[in-house]
This record gives structure tokens, sequence and C-alpha cells, in this order.
């Protein structure tokens, strides 16, 4: 069953103290945040734990480019004040894709159909605009990890990290999550696929690896040894 | 456990995955993968030859997956995913997306990512492997007195790596959690008396109060981009990382500390000197921290499952 992924559950905690409040509205002028203000878009989508689909969270993608082949983004429960970080994407070109080795292509998932079918989009961005950019989104494998499972109810980030997967197949994707969004950005998915009819897939086809070469995948936690100290920590500089 | 339906070219093949050579051409992919050392894996590979259809060929079943692969204390074999220097792989930014992301600016309100106002510059010790330190900037944002989310990066430059997320909660939250979560949690109170934290660009009197609110708080740090050790993209199952902790093992490389001192003009006295006088926590949860009374750190394995689904796969 699935709960909106709106579902309003506050974070534990007292409010925040003045004395705080102010020290960090200093800290916030005086301080730089150039990594946070390389962040330039705003991108809808929607996740399923890779064990299990019927589990599906609306995502908002905050992404930066590191350069014109590798984005990484911010994931919150909402586009708005007080959402909840709650995971992250990256995102490559299909030729940086083919490179990683293959144990580690399962995690990655491709974007080609959640883009023709209309499901992902940048909320308050025109169409037009909007495609140009998603022209490139369309040939991208993603590795979507979150740590906060929101839709259970969750009020704090409890357990270990999930890898998410995305839309593959008409069908995937709860009716009810779909209206809800659509009604609350004034999209509409289907008008969004005639749109987009033109767009196309990685150049070689989706990989038969992504997307977990069609599995489920579940993330365990092992104990391990800490190797004995050594004399002074190693450091890869 | 492995899952073939039904396999086309070869026939049966052995329970290691195949080990792929990448040629990747000057402009363009052209042969993708050669098998080597096992004669009868399945192959994938892609052809440009003219008229073909692109496509990934000779592959019908379902691909093997190991078990526990992509873990985080496991280092996969050699691609052109790792490197020295982890340099990230890839094209320069165009033109072309630059303005698409200054359109996006004018017309979307980044309202989420608007709201991190405190940066810190701290270290991280890896979970599975103490000796395995780096210095990191954390991207903050308080949710309330008891709740800090984090974005952490592996510098504070615009080309910086988004290497994970770190949320920071109060002692009595702490103390509201089921033992099995606290063991995944680490203690505040040394980094931050010890000068490892540090507010850049804040005079040291400024970054009290914040401490002294920081110094009975504990933190979950997942780390998602092994940078350290050559990942020139992220691989792997992500990571949890530990905080620096006054016991030998898990003290940082002062080598590491004095670079970054110097960078931010952090000077050692100012720093203790304002600190000592903070109180200690009085009692430090023992299930933080785990590694310290146990000698065991975690690591996260990435397992294949049936997946759970109501009707279409993939």
């Amino acid at each position: 069953m699935n709960k909106m992924a709106t579902s309003h559950v506050n974070v534990p905690g007292e409010p925040t103290e003045t004395g705080t409040a102010l020290l960090e509205t200093a800290t916030g002028t005086i301080q730089g945040f150039q990594p946070i203000n390389n962040i330039h878009q705003h991108l809808c989508a929607f996740h399923f734990y890779a064990h299990d689909m019927t589990r599906q969270v609306e995502a908002h993608h905050f992404c930066g480019h590191l350069n014109e082949d590798v984005r990484q983004c911010l994931i919150y429960d909402s586009p708005n004040k007080d959402a909840r970080l709650i995971g992250i994407e990256y995102i490559v070109v299909e030729s940086l894709f083919l490179t990683l080795p293959d144990d580690e292509k399962p995690l990655w998932h491709s974007h080609e159909f959640e883009v023709k079918g209309g499901y992902l989009f940048m909320p308050g961005v025109p169409g037009i605009v909007e495609r140009q950019d998603l022209k490139q989104v369309c040939k991208t494998y993603g590795k979507v990890i979150h740590f906060w499972q929101v839709d259970r109810g969750d009020p704090l980030p409890l357990g270990i990290p999930q890898i998410m997967m995305a839309l593959t197949r008409p069908g995937q994707l709860d009716e009810n999550i779909a209206k809800d969004v659509e009604k609350r950005f004034g999209v509409s998915f289907e008008e969004q696929r005639e749109q987009r009819k033109d767009l196309s897939g990685p150049d070689h086809g989706i990989h038969p690896l992504a997307n977990a070469a069609g599995r489920g995948l579940k993330t365990e936690l092992r104990e391990v040894d800490i190797p004995p100290a050594t004399s002074m920590p190693r450091v890869f500089v | 456990m492995h899952g073939i339906a039904h396999v086309s070219e070869s026939t049966d093949y052995e329970r290691t995955p195949p080990l792929t050579v990448w040629n990747t051409g000057k402009d363009d992919i052209s042969l993708i993968s050669i098998q080597k050392s096992f004669k009868e894996a399945p192959r994938y590979s892609c052809y440009h030859k003219k008229g073909q259809k692109k496509g990934y060929k000779g592959i019908h079943s379902v691909p093997y997956l190991n078990r526990s692969m992509a873990s985080s204390d496991k280092k996969s074999g050699p691609t052109p995913a790792i490197g020295p220097g982890s340099t990230l792989p890839g094209k320069p930014t165009t033109l072309g997306s630059k303005l698409i992301e200054s359109g996006a600016m004018m017309l979307q309100s980044m309202a989420p990512v608007r709201q991190m106002n405190l940066h810190a510059c701290t270290f991280a010790l890896y979970g599975h492997d103490l000796s395995r330190q780096i210095e990191t900037h954390h991207f903050i944002q308080r949710i309330n007195q008891d709740f800090l989310q984090c974005a952490v990066f592996d510098s504070d430059k615009p080309s910086a790596r988004l290497i994970g997320v770190e949320y920071i909660v109060s002692d009595n939250i702490f103390e509201t959690l089921p033992s099995e979560e606290q063991k995944l949690w680490h203690s505040h109170a040394y980094e931050i008396k010890t000068g490892l934290w540090t507010l850049p660009g804040m005079p040291e009197l400024l970054q009290d109060p914040e401490h002294k609110s920081l110094t009975k708080t504990y933190g979950k740090f997942w780390c998602t981009w092994q940078v350290d050790r050559g990942d020139r993209l992220p691989l792997g199952a992500p990571s949890l990382m530990m905080s620096a902790q006054a016991v030998d093992i898990a003290r940082v490389n002062p080598e590491l500390v004095k670079r970054r001192d110097r960078k931010y003009g952090v000077s050692r006295g100012d720093a203790k000197e304002s600190r000592v006088e903070m109180a200690e926590p009085e009692w430090i949860n023992p299930n933080a921290d785990y590694w310290k009374q146990h000698g065991k750190g975690f690591a996260i394995d990435v397992v294949p499952v049936e997946m759970k689904s109501s009707g279409a796969l993939i």
C-alpha cells in the first residue's frame, strides 16, 4: 500500500532556538556555498525500491553538472522549504556508463522510459526548453540511493541505504501517485508523451545489465573486522 | 544464486562474471566488450557495422548477477572508471547546457537547497577501514533544534563532488533510537573539541555557540563516492563513515589536518582554547562509535533478490 509521498510526518525535535537561528543566518551570509550554488535545476521523477516495485516515491532532484557528461543531484521529498533530504542521484552519459565494471552496472537505471513516458519533468519550465535538456537526459543512466524511507512514515532516516530504480515499462507507476503529481504540478504525462515522441534513448539501446538486469536488488549490512592500527594512517593523496 | 532462463549462443557459464575489456576508440565506441578468460561466458557486444542495427547481441537470458556485488568495502577490478587522482571523466559542460541551466534557474524555485546556510569542514573515517580518512565539506540545513541534514562534498569549490549525506541528531533524539539503529551512528564531541570540525570563514568566537550545541550530537554519514581510492565515478554500495576519536587508530593524520588548517587559516591554538572550555557531554552512548567497544565496522552489500512487483517487470 503506497502512502502519498507528501505524508506530512514531522521531524521530531524542539523548534530552533533564536540564538542558533541568528547565528545560522550570519553563516549563511558570510560563508561560501559554491558546491550548492552549482545546483541549477529541479527535476521531478518517481523512484521505487530496487527490491519492491510496489513502494514508490515522488523524488525531487536538485541537480548540477560536474561536466557535460556527469551530473549529481540531491533528492528531496518535496520542492518546499521544509523538504527532507532523502537521497542522492548521479547521472552519466552512455559512454561513461559503459566504462563501469559489470558488478556496478546493475545498480544503475536507464532514463529512456520515464523521459519518453512524460513522467520525468522540470516543474515550472516550458516544454520547449525542458525538451532541450530531456533530449540529453533520455540517453543517460542514473544511480539513485535513498537514505530516508519517508514512504513508510519514518520520522527519521533509519536503517541502511536503499538502491532505487526508475520506471522502465508502462503499468509500473501507481495511478494515484501519478494523478496526485499531475494535479499538483499542473502537468499531463500523456500530453508530454505526445510532445516527446522524437526523443530517443541510449544509442546502443538499453544495456542488459542496467536496471538490475531485470532482477531485484537489496542492500544488507555486514560486520567487518577493523584492520589493526598502523603507526600512521594511510592517506591517498 | 543466478537466474538463467535461456541462453542462445553459449551454454553454461562459470559462476564469476566475464572479464570485460573496453575499447572506447577515439570519438565513439566501436567494439564494446571482449570476453577473456572465460570461454563459455555470455557475450554482449555492439558493432558499428554499416547498415547493421546497433544494440546488444548475444544475450537472451537473464544475465548472471554476483551475490554481494558492489560491496562498499571491496574494490572492483580494473576499469576506466577507476584511475589515479580520481580525475572526473567526460567532456566540459557545453554552452548549451549552461543556457538551459540559466533558464531553469530563472523559472524554478530551488527552495530546498537554499535552506542550507552552514558550511563545516571536518574529517571522516571509513567505517570498515579507519585508516582511510578524508576531508569533508558539509553543507548543512537545520530542521529544528535537534536535527540537521547535510549534503557532503569533497571540497568547497564549484567542482566539488557530492560524496554523501550526513544526518545529525541531538542526544535527546539519539536516546530514543533502537540500539540496532544507534550502531550506525558516531559521536561528535571529540572532533569538535579538538578543532577538527571548523566553520570556514567564521571567526572562532562566532563559531562557539554552534559548537556548543553540536558537541553533544551524533551523526550518521553515508558516503556514496569513494574519491580517495581512485573512483572516477561513484562506484559500489554506500559506505558507512565514522568520526575521529581519542583512540590511536581513529586519530586523523596530522598532515591532513595541517593542510586543511593552512588552507583556511585555522590556528590550532585558537580553536583548542575556546573549545576546551566547552562542557563535555556527560556521557556518550556506548552504542555509537560501535567499533570502539566491539572492534568491528560495517560494510554494505548489494545482493540480487526476487523483485516484489504488482505487474510488469523490466
